[in-house]
């Protein structure tokens, strides 16, 4: 109960779109499966979290835009097949040359439907299996609206970006193991042999990170001389540094103290 | 759906024993009707003067051809290398019509094919014992599956794939009662039709064994069976050994890699707009596949082929070993025309076709016992997904020429210089090179003493 609390506490100090495992831990308590003890407890822990987080966000809410409109509700929805198919490297949605002579389309609302679908689907499966704490239906339908819900709330306040989507590919994969776990479990040990080393396969040319995570731009060491020389010239100066991927970038505009603005005089220590 | 008898079934994939269910006349009617008009509207919805303009490429040449050679000259005529029966049969009709119908006369022959095999294989989908949504499903696949509306839909041209597709499901599907003489002639007879189109119905020959030495076939049906195709594939032979210009044969291993490596971006067809190669993400990222995708999705399509067949080798009541040679099949008649030169979009239409029946065929019982609204919701999502692709593609549906238009310019041209031998072009802008590379009779020369006839 207190690993827990403590997870919950730094989770909501850490990221503010925690605030929807309040929703989770709600759905739980009133389905019996957590008492009201640990509840409250987990609750008043995330609360804890919450509250500094998100005075941080309304007292400074001018350094991170908010673009929430239409539009960009719209993207996340497009956006979700995308990174759903990412389970299959290489396999992507979009309109795409077939044998060079034929254009293949896919249907405009594609994102919606898929989106509406695993909802429908959530929702269907948080009600059948509402009052059965001991099945996996429930939990399945929390995960993919805690997914559903991780993805859309950044992706809905700026414009979609891969690292939006990671938490919900997770929890989505999850849901979906959990929901097959039955049939693992009943399968020849042979079949998920097979099975493991097929998606193994599959997964292998995504297995290295890609270029622009691992590609150090510019390594560590050679920045740290340039700063260093740049010092030992002018010593009262100071120093942009740049981190990997060349980051931050020209027109980003990070407030003091939290920038890559170095005084040489610390980093001459 | 009114049957005789449908007993119930007491597993998954168990069907009730062939036979038992007989559809009523009407409702492969119906069917027909509807594989008729998908057949005619896809092709209308890609252009709307596709159906009187759009004179498809061999449905032309070939009637053509009969006008300029004679009906039986042109018959036995190979063309690409082998016989394709039908394709010639259909175009005397088309070449006794008035010239600047045969759009028309085509693309009617066309659909009323494509919508008599839609009702033939809703009637051994039924008579199989699959539910009237499954059976449905496996009837429409012809006119219905996205991969058909990009070449192959409503040209006589493609007729072979409509063979193929409906004599492989007589064969797995259709079990003949003892002394049913017409289950024994009609598929024969359908068979010899097939061979005489296709060479690749040699597959066949290897279903049709199974399907005896199973017990699914009686052995004297079987037999029957086997000589319509041997007949056929001999007449198949025969004629493509008296091509002047033989079918390039250029197997290689590159040949092979191309055509797995065809296999799954095929199937993705299945819904229109995903495919499989590297593709940039997010500006920043690119996701490309493993270099033998292709090769592991045959690997499993084979495995899976094969363990099906194998599990139900000996269940002649169940549906697996049914479901196991439509997936191997699928994979033969995919190869067969691939590696012998390189992929082309129709080698993947017959594949379709049965790895989409064997999946009808395998959640038959689940569709059987899906709510109404669930199949409506299942069914509204499918058509929604397949929505941009069901108008036939602009390669297959654009006039290109118009054949009116083509028509008129051939008369004012033979009408200037009676001297003059006209090449007309079909759509799509076929022959390519004017017909340089094609053999007479079955060729675009056309000396304006034919086109003067025209004008009466």
């Amino acid at each position: 109960m207190t690993s827990v609390s403590l997870i919950l506490l730094v989770t909501g100090l850490t990221i503010p779109s925690a605030a929807l495992l309040l929703g989770a831990l709600l759905v739980q308590r009133i389905r019996g499966v957590i008492s009201r003890r640990v509840g409250a407890i987990w609750g008043l822990s995330l609360g804890i979290g919450l509250i500094p987080q998100l005075g941080y966000v309304f007292l400074f809410r001018g350094t991170r835009p908010n673009y929430a409109s239409l539009e960009t509700l719209n993207f996340w929805a497009d956006s979700l097949p995308l990174f759903l198919f990412s389970y299959w490297p290489g396999l992507s949605l979009g309109e795409f040359s077939f044998h060079t002579e034929f254009t293949l389309a896919p249907f405009p609302l594609t994102g919606w439907l898929l989106t509406l679908g695993l909802a429908s689907l959530a929702i269907h499966f948080l009600a059948t299996g509402w009052a059965t704490r001991q099945g996996e239906r429930a939990p399945v339908g929390l995960l993919i609206l805690l997914g559903l819900g991780f993805s859309l709330i950044p992706s809905l306040t700026s414009y979609a970006s891969n690292r939006y989507f990671v938490v919900a590919v997770w929890l989505i994969g999850a849901a979906a193991i959990i929901s097959v776990d039955r049939v693992i479990s009943a399968a020849p040990k042979v079949w998920l042999v097979a099975a493991l080393a097929f998606i193994a396969v599959v997964w292998s040319p995504a297995f290295p990170a890609s270029d622009y995570r691992s590609q150090p731009s510019p390594p560590w060491s050679e920045e740290l001389a340039r700063a260093q020389a740049l010092c030992e010239a002018e010593p009262d100066e100071s120093v942009d540094l740049e981190f990997s991927p060349n980051w931050p970038y020209p027109d980003s505009s990070i407030p003091e103290p939290t920038n890559a603005t170095a005084p040489c005089s610390i980093l001459l220590r | 759906m009114s049957e005789i008898s449908s007993p119930a079934r007491s597993r998954g994939d168990v069907a009730p024993l062939a036979g038992s269910q007989v559809p009523v006349p009407w409702q492969v009617m119906v069917v027909g009707a509807i594989g008729t008009v998908t057949s005619l509207g896809r092709l209308w919805l890609g252009n709307s003067s596709a159906l009187g303009e759009n004179l498809w490429a061999e449905d032309g040449l070939f009637a053509l051809c009969v006008q300029k050679a004679g009906f039986l000259s042109c018959l036995v005529d190979p063309f690409a290398g082998y016989w394709l029966f039908l394709p010639r049969v259909l175009a005397l009709p088309i070449s006794l019509a008035p010239v600047e119908m045969w759009a028309w006369v085509a693309n009617l022959i066309a659909a009323i094919l494509a919508g008599s095999v839609s009702a033939a294989a809703f009637y051994l989908a039924r008579r199989y014992g699959l539910g009237v949504i499954s059976s449905l499903g496996i009837a429409l696949l012809p006119v219905l599956a996205p991969m058909v509306g990009l070449e192959a839909i409503n040209a006589i041209g493609s007729s072979y794939m409509l063979l193929l597709f409906l004599s492989t499901l007589v064969v797995l599907l259709y079990s003949p009662q003892a002394g049913n003489w017409s289950g024994m002639v009609l598929p024969a007879l359908l068979l010899a039709l097939t061979a005489l189109t296709i060479p690749s119905a040699v597959v066949l020959v290897g279903l049709v064994v199974i399907q005896v030495l199973r017990g699914a076939v009686p052995r004297r049906y079987g037999l029957v069976w086997l000589a319509g195709l041997v007949l056929g594939l001999v007449g198949q032979f025969v004629v493509a050994s008296t091509a002047i210009t033989p079918r390039p044969l250029n197997v290689s291993a590159e040949s092979f890699d191309v055509w797995a490596s065809s296999v799954p971006i095929s199937l993705l067809t299945f819904w229109p707009g995903l495919s499989l190669g590297e593709y940039s993400f997010f500006l920043n990222f690119t996701m490309a596949p493993l270099g033998i995708t292709g090769w592991l999705v045959v690997g499993v399509i084979v495995a899976l082929g094969l363990w099906k067949l194998v599990a139900g080798w000996g269940l002649l009541t169940s549906s697996r070993a049914v479901i196991g040679q439509l997936l191997l099949a699928g994979l033969a008649f995919g190869l067969i025309p691939s590696v012998i030169g390189y992929t082309n979009n129709r080698y993947f239409v017959v594949p379709l076709l049965l790895w989409g029946a064997a999946a009808l065929i395998w959640l038959d019982p689940w569709i059987r016992r899906a709510r109404p609204w669930v199949l409506a919701i299942a069914g509204a999502l499918i058509l929604a997904v397949w929505w941009p692709a069901i108008p036939a593609s602009e390669f297959r549906s654009t006039p290109a020429p118009p054949w009116t238009a083509e028509v008129a310019r051939m008369k004012a041209k033979c009408l200037a210089d009676p001297g003059f031998v006209e090449r007309p072009i079909f759509s799509p802008y076929w022959p390519p090179n004017w017909g340089d590379g094609l053999d007479e009779p079955t060729h675009p020369n056309l000396p304006c003493t034919y086109v003067l006839r025209w004008l009466g």
